[in-house]
C-alpha cells in the first residue's frame, strides 16, 4: 500500500484536481489542524464511536445471553431479529432526526441500532452452546442466580462477545461517519462533506485516509484485547492435550 | 447398622421413587417404584446396562431431575427439592464441568466463594487438593493437566464443600485403564478418610466390585432393582490382592450373572 502511495505521489499531476498527490493530503490535514477544525472533529468522531461501541457491547451481550438462554424469548423475538438486522442504517437517519433532532444521542441511536447485531447474534449462539454439564455444575455447587450469571455464563460467552465486537467495530466506525456525512452536524464526516461541497479534493482525501488509519488502530486494539483472554482458551493455546 | 456418632445412621432414602422423562407423546416411565436406603459412610455402586436409567436415577438423587409427585426422596431426613445441601455431583465429562478460565485452585474454590471466608477457603482448598495429590498443580489451568488430573480436580472441588453424599456418574469412564485403576484406589482411600457416603454409577462390573460396600444392579424397562448385594471384601482395597481374593471372585461372578441375564436374580 505504501508502494502504491509512492507511485501515486510520483505520477499524480498537480493539474488534475480529482487525484491530488498524497503530500497534498498531508498539507491539507496540517492546514485543518492549524485552523483548529481537525482536533475537535476527531474527538467527536472517536467519542461517538467509543460510546456507540460500548453501548452495542452492553445491549448486544445482555440481549444475546437472554435470547440464547431462553427458548421462549428466542421464539418470540427470533423473526423480528431477522428483520431488524437487515435494516439499512442510512434509511434510519431521517426517522431518527425526525424523532430526536440533530443531537449526538440521535447519532448514538442510529449507530447502535446497526452495530449491536453482530454482537447479539454471536453472543446468542455462544450462550446456546454452553454445555449442560457446566450449567449443572453451577446448580450442584449451589451457586446463586447472580453467581451463575457472572461466574459461569458471562465468562462462557466472552469469546463470542469478543468475536462479535471484532465484526461490529469497523461497522460502527463506518456508520458514525455515514451519519456525520448525512447530517453535517459535527465530526470528521461533517468535515469531509463540507470540503467536498467546496470541491477541495486534497482535504477530502486526507480525511478519508485518516479514517482508514483510525479503522486500522481500532482493529488492532480489539484483537489485542482478545489476546488478554487467550491464556485460558484451550482452543487457542498450543500444546493442549487431553 | 449403627453409627457411633449417635445421629441417624441413614444418609439417604427413597420410597416409591418413579421417574418420567420426555414431553407429551414421548413421555416414558424410566424408573418405577424404587425403594432404597443408604446408610452413612456406605460406598454404593449402581450397575446396569447402558440405557437402563442409571444416570437419570443419579440425577434425580442430585436434585437435577424431578421424580414423580408421590415419590419420597430424603437426604439426612430432609426432602430433596433441587440440588440438596450436603450432596455434590461429580460428572463424567470433567472437561465440560471444569471452568477453563480458572486454575485448578480457583476451580476447587468455586463452591465455597459465597459461603466461606477467604482464609477458611484457602485452607479447605489446599486440603482438598492435597487429598487428590494435586497440591503441586494448584496454579495450572485445566488444559495443562491430563484427563486423570482434571477428574481429580473435579473430585477435589466436590470434597472441598465437605459433602455428606458424593454422587458420581461414571467419573472414570473417559479415562485410560491405568489412570482409572489408580483413581479407584485413591477414591476408596478418600472415601474411607472423609467418611462421605458415595453413590457411584458405572457399567463396569470389575470397577463396581472393587469399589463397593454394596452393589445394586438396575434391570428392566422401566428400571427397578434387580439384585442388591453386600460386599464381604475388607475395607482396605488393593488392585492386586483384593482382585485375587475368593470373596472378590465370588462377588464378581454373582454380579456378572445378574447383569448379563435378562431375568436377573432375586432381591436380597
Amino acid at each position: 500500500m505504501g508502494f502504491g502511495l509512492v507511485l501515486w505521489q510520483i505520477f499524480a499531476s498537480p493539474d488534475v484536481p480529482y487525484f491530488p498527490p498524497p503530500i497534498e493530503w498531508l498539507r491539507a490535514l496540517a492546514a485543518l489542524w492549524t485552523s483548529g477544525k481537525l482536533v475537535p472533529a476527531v474527538v467527536v468522531t472517536l467519542s461517538d464511536f467509543a460510546g456507540a461501541l460500548a453501548l452495542s457491547i452492553v445491549i448486544g451481550s445482555v440481549l444475546g445471553i437472554l435470547l440464547g438462554r431462553s427458548k421462549l424469548l428466542d421464539r418470540l423475538f427470533g423473526p423480528a431479529l431477522e428483520f431488524g438486522r437487515t435494516m439499512p442504517a442510512g434509511a434510519m437517519v431521517p426517522v431518527a432526526v425526525l424523532i430526536m433532532g440533530y443531537t449526538s444521542s440521535m447519532t448514538l441511536a442510529v449507530v447502535v441500532l446497526t452495530s449491536f447485531w453482530p454482537i447479539l447474534l454471536n453472543t446468542r449462539s455462544g450462550a446456546q452452546r454452553i454445555s449442560q454439564d457446566r450449567l449443572d455444575t453451577a446448580r450442584v455447587l449451589r451457586l446463586s442466580w447472580w453467581e451463575t450469571q457472572y461466574k459461569i455464563l458471562l465468562p462462557s460467552v466472552l469469546p463470542s462477545i469478543q468475536l462479535g465486537t471484532r465484526t461490529a467495530a469497523p461497522v460502527t466506525l463506518i456508520i458514525v461517519l455515514l451519519v456525520e456525512i448525512l447530517t453535517q452536524v459535527s465530526g470528521i464526516g461533517r468535515e469531509i462533506a463540507m470540503q467536498q461541497s467546496m470541491f477541495r479534493s486534497a482535504p477530502v482525501y486526507g480525511l478519508v485516509a485518516l479514517t482508514g488509519v483510525m479503522g486500522l488502530i481500532v482493529n488492532w486494539l480489539i484483537s489485542w484485547a482478545g489476546h488478554l483472554t487467550r491464556k485460558y482458551d484451550p482452543s487457542a493455546a498450543n500444546g493442549s492435550e487431553q | 447398622m449403627t453409627d457411633s456418632s449417635g445421629e441417624s445412621a441413614l444418609a439417604f432414602r427413597c420410597r416409591a421413587l418413579s421417574v418420567d422423562l420426555g414431553v407429551g407423546e414421548a413421555r416414558r416411565r424410566i424408573i418405577e417404584d424404587l425403594d432404597l436406603e443408604v446408610p452413612r459412610r456406605q460406598f454404593l455402586c449402581i450397575l446396569g446396562e447402558s440405557g437402563v436409567g442409571k444416570t437419570t436415577l443419579l440425577r434425580v438423587f442430585g436434585g437435577l431431575v424431578d421424580a414423580t409427585a408421590d415419590s419420597v426422596l430424603e437426604l439426612n431426613g430432609e426432602r430433596v427439592v433441587g440440588p440438596p445441601q450436603g450432596a455434590v455431583f461429580v460428572f463424567q465429562n470433567y472437561a465440560a464441568s471444569l471452568l477453563p478460565w480458572r486454575t485448578a485452585r480457583r476451580n476447587v474454590e468455586l463452591g465455597l466463594e459465597a459461603t466461606t471466608s477467604k482464609a477458611a477457603r484457602q485452607q479447605r482448598v489446599t486440603a482438598a487438593l492435597r487429598q487428590v495429590d494435586l497440591a503441586d498443580h494448584a496454579d495450572d489451568y485445566p488444559w495443562q493437566l491430563s484427563g486423570g488430573m482434571q477428574q481429580r480436580v473435579q473430585l477435589a472441588r466436590a470434597l472441598a464443600v465437605e459433602p455428606d453424599l458424593l454422587l458420581m456418574d461414571e467419573p472414570f469412564g473417559a479415562l485410560d485403564a491405568m489412570t482409572r485403576e489408580n483413581l479407584q484406589v485413591e477414591l476408596r482411600r478418600i472415601q474411607q478418610t472423609s467418611g462421605a457416603t458415595v453413590i457411584f454409577i458405572t457399567h463396569d462390573v470389575d470397577e463396581a466390585v472393587f469399589l463397593a460396600d454394596r452393589i445394586i444392579v438396575l434391570k428392566g424397562k422401566p428400571a427397578s432393582i434387580g439384585i442388591d448385594v453386600m460386599s464381604r471384601l475388607p475395607a482396605e482395597r488393593d488392585q492386586v490382592r483384593t482382585k485375587e481374593s475368593p470373596e472378590y471372585l465370588e462377588l464378581r461372578h454373582r454380579v456378572y450373572e445378574a447383569v448379563s441375564r435378562r431375568s436377573g436374580g432375586g432381591k436380597e
